[in-house]
């Protein structure tokens, strides 16, 4: 009797236990599930930027001044332009909302926004794909057409940087990316800066050359060293993906023989060794460390939304109050959307 | 006479390779020392002069951070409260379901089970946090978002992460201290006539303490410094924490974030993060071996 | 524990004898199930066994005693939390008991759903997105050949465990063997220990970026991140190496020193292979912590896409591997298949560890 009373609580127990268990493995499936309810504007819109000092945040806050900046002449506190280190920008306060998610991957981005109705973020042309919607711009659809005819404005340059003297066979890799058959490859995914460039015409040195740098400029790296080792396979190239930042700094100290920025160089990078706060090792070589930079293609930036999220058009001025926080929800970007088309129909 | 002789060379060739054997052990135990104090050198060198220029206080305790501003402003106090709410979450999530745990594969588990999830929890252990990091933000972040609204990305699904993330090293290690619970113990109480559950939480469970609780600092250990899973879904805003549903950046997260771009003072700034960090670990370290000390008292 | 295991003996024994009781006596005891019969019965036994040499004396007896305790217990409640005696008469269980069932049985199945849905999740992702062309032997843009980066994990692994395994094993050696008690070196060293176990990946990362990368000039490397990992898994060795050990029996020191082998000879010839399986478990844990390390890594050994030629070459590990395919959304397939081998591989050396240690215990 007693044995059978035992027996039968503890399976009791035991199915009462796995009963939760399923409860919380059915809401996690119908938590995954929901993802297609329909769109409430009434919700907070949920912004996603990218970190500090990232080239795509570069960009993209400069084209929507998310950057307030101050030059020197307003002001003639002395302390305060001590502080500055190179130019006359003497305040510059970023106005991102603090509330927006800091994401450092692009991929993270796109995950997001594919998996939240309410998220907006902002990624490279090159990484767009069918699972997130972009926004058009003031009507003007991001695409590699509208980038290459300035009509899409939100671009920003990628950019090759190295000294004036270099190895024959990072010579030669440079005349290759700026070639017809490297500017070919730039526009695949990209938009390339000379569409009437020359045809390849190096004498293919062998050796061996680090490039490094942007983590957005290397899958197209990636790509012309995969096509110049084809044509030339003596060569040896290795590709350290790092950061724009990175990619300079150690272009200029010498252990990268080519950097990659996806962000113009700053003045401070162009003329002297960055302070040598990487490698405090080696400061024989401070000769001939000007730096040039070479665009070797434009690189779109798609604000992308979720697909569930009625809005494909926006206004700069309409991004632009999303980032700094000043429209909460979404209603409060259909208003000034219908505000506007409105006025232009009075 | 010649063979004597000979005995003493091989005494003395024995002696001197004994002693020299003897100077390598010493020197191999003393790398452990030289290494923590290389890592104390290299990350205070590199972090104070930092911390010297901004002002301990305001690095500490400076609720905003916004290092490419000019000036710019280093503080890290969302951060470190960020790390420790989210260490606080970890461990109420991942702590009781783990030691718990840990009782039911001593005390509770048929042993056809025990073959098949002990192995498993093994696993757990040595998945790589990145990988932990793409579940979260595929499965645990859209669950959040659907039941609690938000972004998703918020300190509660970052605590529930960590939770599971550290749920493999508690368990392991509670679950041999629980064992090394002698079994009349256990036969003891069933003796003055307590159940089964009653035996194991009450008599098994207390005897265990002191492991438990070297298994709870090592979970508070990984759960504090734990950054590529954390970095995926924390949401990372550098503000204060605004509530549990809201994201948050940890000081692990803040170094990752940005120490690709950083330079000069940042850089610094980034570095002197990581010396906060190291000096948190090194307290509940210190912390956690007086408890056990008072404990096995 | 010799005591402990002498009850036990003493329960078997009893337990047996029990149960020809039953049988000869028509003694019902139905009143309990067995197993709490047991060890009610072993709280007598060491006693009793003592004083009766009759068997069926000894037996009644014991019974007897039994059923008093129990009649004691139901009269005057233990000092338990919640008086749970009654459980032998009970009809039906405390709800506290039954809580607390259901909280162990709640959690422990909790634990399995986070693992179920874990590797679940890998093999769903991993599996479709596991092509041929992943395999090829160089890395290309379109190919995202896993290759290189599964020999870069290899020579990583074997570069880090040749600097660690060696100063593990003879800092042990030192701790066990050869410091005289009272030595406060041990207790600097064991704390010293401790708190590198304790230390986050990344400070791990940014000390090999400060020290090895930059002051020593050794440039993202594989020697950079082999040596900032060989100090990360050197504890890991030392621990378990200074455990399997402590383990060995001290008569075969005293064998071997009987014998007249030197102390060094006993270490390397006696001591040494003894404690081999518990060596060879940290090692497979050390190779477990290398290979899923990525926030060590991305400061110290770069992001290089070839193999390595030498140690002073960047490279990439399976985990950075993953970590960079990951990073700008264009690769996420092969991102998860990465994460799918990773899987593989961890199941694997966790595979080696269990089948490694069953067979050296054996010999």
């Amino acid at each position: 009797m007693i044995e059978t009373i035992k027996y039968n609580s503890k399976i009791i127990c035991i199915s009462i236990a796995i009963l939760i268990i399923v409860a919380l493995g059915l809401s996690v499936f119908t938590g995954c599930r929901n993802t297609t309810q329909e769109f409430d504007s009434t919700k907070d819109i949920d912004v996603i930027s990218r970190e500090e000092g990232s080239g795509t945040k570069g960009a993209f806050s400069e084209l929507f001044e998310l950057i307030q900046v101050q030059k020197a002449d307003n002001i003639n506190d002395a302390n305060v332009a001590n502080t500055v280190k190179s130019s006359k920008i003497i305040l510059q306060k970023d106005l991102t909302t603090k509330d927006a998610s800091v994401e450092n991957s692009t991929n993270t981005i796109m995950t997001t926004v594919e998996n939240d109705p309410y998220a907006i973020g902002y990624i490279s042309m090159g990484s767009m794909n069918d699972k997130v919607k972009p926004i058009e711009i003031d009507g003007i659809a991001p695409t590699p057409e509208n980038v290459k005819n300035g009509s899409y404005k939100i671009s920003r340059p990628f950019i090759i940087t190295y000294k004036s003297q270099i190895s024959p066979l990072a010579e030669d890799f440079i005349g290759f990316i700026l070639s017809k058959e490297g500017q070919k490859i730039a526009n695949e995914t990209y938009i390339e800066v000379d569409a009437n460039a020359d045809r390849y015409a190096g004498n293919m040195p062998s050796g061996s050359i680090v490039i490094g740098g942007s983590s957005s400029v290397s899958p197209l790296m990636e790509t012309l060293i995969d096509a110049y080792k084809s044509i030339n396979p003596q060569a040896k190239l290795q590709l350290q993906i790092t950061d724009s930042t990175t990619g300079i700094a150690k272009t200029s100290e010498g252990t990268y023989d080519i950097g990659m920025s996806s962000r113009d160089l700053k003045e401070s990078e162009k003329g002297e060794t960055p302070d040598a706060n990487i490698g405090d090792h080696d400061n024989d070589n401070n000769n001939n460390n000007a730096l040039i930079e070479t665009k070797i293609a434009l690189d779109g930036i798609t604000l992308i939304v979720n697909k569930s999220n009625p809005i494909d058009n926006l206004s700069k001025d309409a991004v632009r109050d999303i980032y700094i926080g000043k429209f909460k929800t979404w209603n409060d970007v259909n208003v000034t959307i219908r505000n506007l088309s409105e006025n232009k129909s009075e | 006479m010649n063979y004597e002789i000979k005995k003493m060379k091989t005494n003395m060739k024995n002696n001197l390779k004994e002693n020299i054997m003897h100077a390598i052990f010493l020197i191999a135990a003393l790398t452990s020392i030289i290494a923590v104090i290389l890592i104390c050198v290299f990350l205070f060198a590199n972090g104070f002069p930092a911390i010297g220029k901004i002002g301990i206080f305001k690095f500490l305790l400076g609720k905003d951070w916004s290092p490419t501003d000019i000036p710019a402003v280093y503080g890290i106090a969302p951060m470190v409260l960020g790390s420790l709410y989210v260490t606080a979450g970890a461990i109420l999530f991942g702590v009781p379901i783990g030691i718990i745990t840990a009782l039911f594969m001593a005390r509770y588990c048929p042993n056809r089970l025990y073959k098949i999830i002990k192995p498993a929890f093994d696993l757990l252990a040595g998945i790589p946090s990145i990988v932990y990091g793409f579940f979260g933000l595929m499965v645990l972040v859209p669950i959040t978002q659907n039941l609690f609204g938000g972004t998703g990305k918020s300190i509660f699904t970052a605590s529930i992460l960590l939770g599971i993330m550290i749920l493999p090293t508690i368990i392991s290690i509670s679950e041999a201290a629980i064992r090394a619970v002698p079994e009349s113990y256990y036969e003891g109480a069933l003796g003055l006539g307590a159940s089964h559950n009653h035996a194991a939480y009450s008599i098994v469970l207390p005897a265990a303490r002191s492991g438990i609780f070297a298994s709870v600092a090592l979970g508070i250990g990984r759960a504090i410094g734990e950054t590529m899973a954390v970095v995926m879904i924390a949401g990372n805003q550098a503000r204060m924490p605004a509530g549990v549903f809201k994201g948050v950046r940890t000081l692990t997260a803040n170094i990752v974030i940005e120490m690709g771009y950083a330079a000069d003072l940042h850089r610094e700034a980034l570095i002197a993060t990581g010396v906060v960090l190291f000096v948190f670990i090194l307290l509940i370290n210190l912390s956690f071996s007086l408890m056990k000390r008072r404990i096995v008292r | 524990m010799m005591k402990h295991a002498k009850i036990k003996m003493q329960m078997q024994r009893i337990q047996s004898q029990s149960v020809q009781l039953d049988s000869a006596t028509g003694i019902n005891a139905q009143n309990f199930s067995k197993t709490e019969n047991m060890s009610h019965t072993t709280t007598q036994t060491t006693n009793i066994n003592a004083q009766n040499s009759s068997k069926t004396e000894n037996m009644s007896h014991t019974t007897t005693q039994t059923t008093d305790i129990i009649a004691q217990n139901s009269k005057t409640p233990l000092n338990f939390r919640n008086g749970d005696t009654t459980k032998h008469h009970a009809k039906s269980r405390p709800p506290f008991d039954i809580f607390l069932s259901i909280i162990t049985y709640g959690a422990a199945g909790l634990t399995i759903l986070a693992l179920i849905s874990i590797i679940g999740y890998i093999i769903i992702m991993g599996i479709p997105n596991l092509k041929p062309s992943l395999f090829s032997l160089t890395y290309t843009n379109d190919n995202v050949s896993i290759i290189p980066a599964l020999i870069t994990t290899i020579e990583m692994t074997l570069l880090s465990l040749v600097i660690a395994v060696p100063l593990g094993i003879f800092t042990a050696i030192y701790l066990t063997e050869y410091a005289k008690r009272g030595n406060k070196l041990v207790g600097l060293v064991r704390v010293t220990a401790e708190t590198l176990s304790g230390i986050p990946s990344i400070v791990y990362g940014l000390f090999g970026m400060l020290f090895f990368v930059t002051t020593l000039g050794l440039g993202f490397s594989l020697i950079a991140g082999a040596c900032t990992l060989s100090i990360m898994i050197l504890p890991l060795i030392m621990r378990t190496t200074e455990e399997a050990l402590i383990s060995v029996p001290d008569s075969y020191r005293e064998g071997s020193f009987g014998l007249g082998a030197g102390r060094l000879r006993t270490v390397f010839k006696i001591v040494l292979p003894a404690a081999i399986p518990g060596i060879l478990s940290g090692i497979i844990l050390a190779v477990g912590r290398i290979v899923g390390e990525t926030a060590a890594l991305i400061y110290t050994a770069g992001t290089a896409t070839d193999i390595p030629m030498s140690v002073t070459d960047s490279a990439r590990t399976l985990s950075i591997h993953m970590y960079v395919l990951s990073n700008e959304g264009i690769h996420t397939g092969e991102a998860y298949a990465t994460a799918l081998i990773l899987l593989v591989m961890v199941i694997g050396i966790n595979a080696l560890a269990a089948f490694a240690a069953k067979k050296l215990t054996k010999i």
